[in-house]
């Protein structure tokens, strides 16, 4: 559940951005469009806690954002969110199977294993499992930075721009693989996106 | 995966990064260990060996000199004193035990020593075979000497003039005969070869006297290179050498006074290389600080994301922290492990020139210190390095473009 009122952020005073309220109940999917420099990118940053709000508020389940502390909110973020970056980021000196891992032992839930093996399965990857991720082509580091978002079991995923590099046919099968993690776990999904292919396939929209 | 396994990683994924850091490091430590090793070591080996012999008398000339030939047997002697003098000085109420030693020859560089069985006493030496020589040209080896000349009971040689191994001209009819080796003593002994000092007028009163009469000795004309001293009393360390060096023409050296001033002397190019060692210690300290500078810009992304995975701020302080405490650890085992190297190679020369033993010891408690200061000088640099870490600002980093 995502609930946000008022939400304002300025870099400077001449670059400030007031954002539309949203309340997405448990399970919802969410689309915000918008073209580039309206603050699509910001406001998932907000929404993450990844930035601090100039005003207003964002409650996520039952917790305020701005009430956490630095640290709980680190906590916070590790264990309920799965973000979906514009460009893909892993640890580089590691191979594709220990950032999966590393991905669960912030949050504390390294014992769950069997869930790397399950999701690699899921998203085609368990060939590369032991591969190093500077191995890995275009597609293969896509389909990685999905499994890392989602290899958590996070109430909320957050996708930037997750289709921007994709062909038609690949844009689709990204989009449904996120809708179906999602409802498979009853996360809620916020993709942001200035894609026009991806708009069909969500129902609830948002325009900046 | 942890965060010890992951800043392992991080530090063996770009080797080259840390090299520099780690050459430095390994040298400073090689050479802080190696040196306080060495002097500690050689210290000990001289007190131990200088430790029986309070006083030295011999020929004028330098009383360091003096000290290093009779007692360490490292030097050429001063000259030659008159036996009936030393004989004098025996008498004194101030000398517990006085032992004559006597050089003029050596085999395959090895000195033979004409002296006292008293002498084997001085360093607690034990026969391991055979016994102890009775008549002249009868010899006791040290161990060493036995095992580097490969020479066992009953085996004759003969000797060369001087008491280095280029001496040619031997000395013909005087052949020597093992009669008994040695135990290790870990002193001057070991590299030895002891005879009586009958021997040494012997084989020497046949270059210039008749064979007929080589068996005779005037008392007058008997000569000894020194006279080894026991005090009595404690009184006797002031009265003596002041008796013997204004009233006679001997010299009397205390072999602690000058080994003092000795290991003094070389005190200033152990603490100066010391020196040298701790600064390029504090080098590789900045040379630790600007690699992991360097590898926190390079990694920043990397830093970034791991903050969207839930890690604090001190987490990845301390991924930092660790990846600098891990090159620390090794640079110090590997240097102290250089050290060592050194330390053996050093050892296995000076056991065979000089008779000195050394131990690869365990390590000490100074080493230890330098292990502490190594990781407090790697937490420094890391600490250091790290603080951009809480000014990381993840959502500028992960928006702008790779």
């Amino acid at each position: 559940m995502i609930k946000t009122s008022k939400l304002q952020f300025s870099y400077s005073s001449e670059n400030s951005f007031s954002f539309p309220d949203i309340s997405l109940p448990q399970g919802e999917h969410l689309l915000i469009l918008g073209s580039s420099g309206v603050g699509k990118t910001t406001l998932l940053h907000l929404l993450a806690g990844l930035l601090p709000s100039s005003s207003g508020s964002i409650t996520i389940g039952s917790t305020e954002l701005q009430k956490l502390s630095r640290k709980k909110l680190d906590a916070f973020r590790g264990r309920e969110m799965g973000i979906i970056f514009q460009n893909d980021y892993f640890i580089n000196a590691l191979s594709v199977s220990e950032n999966l891992k590393l991905r669960l032992y912030f949050p504390d839930k390294k014992k769950d294993t069997t869930r790397v093996k399950e999701l690699a399965e899921r998203l085609g990857i368990s060939n590369l499992l032991h591969k190093k991720v500077t191995a890995l082509s275009e597609g293969q580091r896509q389909r990685l930075s999905i499994a890392l978002a989602l290899v958590n079991k996070p109430n909320i995923i957050f996708a930037d721009e997750p289709t921007a590099s994709l062909d038609d046919e690949n844009c689709e099968k990204v989009v449904t693989l996120l809708k179906e993690e999602a409802s498979n776990s009853n996360a809620n999904l916020l993709i942001i996106t200035h894609d026009q292919r991806v708009k069909t396939m969500f129902k609830n929209h948002l325009y900046l | 995966m942890n965060l010890v396994k992951l800043s392992f990683k991080n530090l063996i994924s770009k080797p080259l990064n840390a090299l520099l850091s780690l050459l430095l490091l390994v040298l400073s430590i090689a050479l802080v260990t190696f040196m306080l090793q060495l002097s500690a070591q050689v210290k000990g080996n001289l007190d131990k060996n200088i430790k029986p012999v309070d006083l030295v008398v011999g020929a004028k000339g330098s009383p360091l000199q003096l000290v290093l030939s009779s007692v360490l047997h490292i030097d050429a002697p001063t000259g030659n004193i008159k036996l009936k003098d030393a004989e004098k000085l025996r008498k004194s109420r101030l000398v517990k035990t006085a032992i004559p030693v006597s050089y003029g020859d050596n085999y395959k560089g090895v000195r033979i020593l004409g002296t006292e069985t008293s002498y084997l006493k001085l360093y607690n030496a034990e026969l391991a075979t055979g016994e102890l020589f009775t008549k002249s040209q009868q010899v006791v080896l040290g161990n060493s000497t036995a095992k580097k000349l490969q020479l066992k009971l009953g085996d004759t040689f003969l000797s060369s003039h001087g008491l280095a191994d280029q001496n040619l001209e031997e000395h013909h009819g005087h052949p020597f005969t093992v009669v008994g080796i040695l135990k290790s003593t870990g002193s001057v002994v070991d590299n030895l070869i002891i005879t009586n000092l009958e021997s040494i007028w012997d084989v020497h009163s046949h270059a210039d006297k008749h064979s007929d009469d080589e068996h005779h000795h005037y008392e007058e004309d008997l000569e000894v290179t020194s006279l080894l001293i026991q005090f009595s009393n404690p009184m006797a360390m002031m009265q003596l050498p002041r008796y013997i060096n204004d009233k006679t023409n001997m010299q009397a050296a205390l072999p602690s006074l000058e080994i003092n001033r000795l290991v003094k002397l070389l005190g200033v190019g152990v603490q100066t290389i010391q020196l040298i060692a701790i600064a390029i210690l504090l080098v590789s300290g900045l040379s630790i600080f600007i690699s992991l500078l360097k590898a926190i810009r390079e990694r920043r992304q990397e830093l970034a994301v791991l903050r969207t995975y839930g890690a604090t701020s001190a987490q990845l302080l301390w991924l930092v922290l660790l990846e600098g405490l891990f090159l620390g650890l090794i640079g110090y085992v590997l240097g102290w492990i250089i050290g060592r190297i050194g330390l053996w190679t050093i050892a296995n020369y000076a056991q065979n020139s000089y008779g000195y033993t050394f131990s690869l010891a365990t390590p000490t408690t100074a080493e230890a210190l330098l292990l502490l200061a190594t990781l407090s000088i790697t937490i420094i640099a890391s600490v250091l390095a790290s603080l951009s870490i809480f000014k990381l600002n993840v959502s500028k980093i992960l928006s702008s473009e790779k």
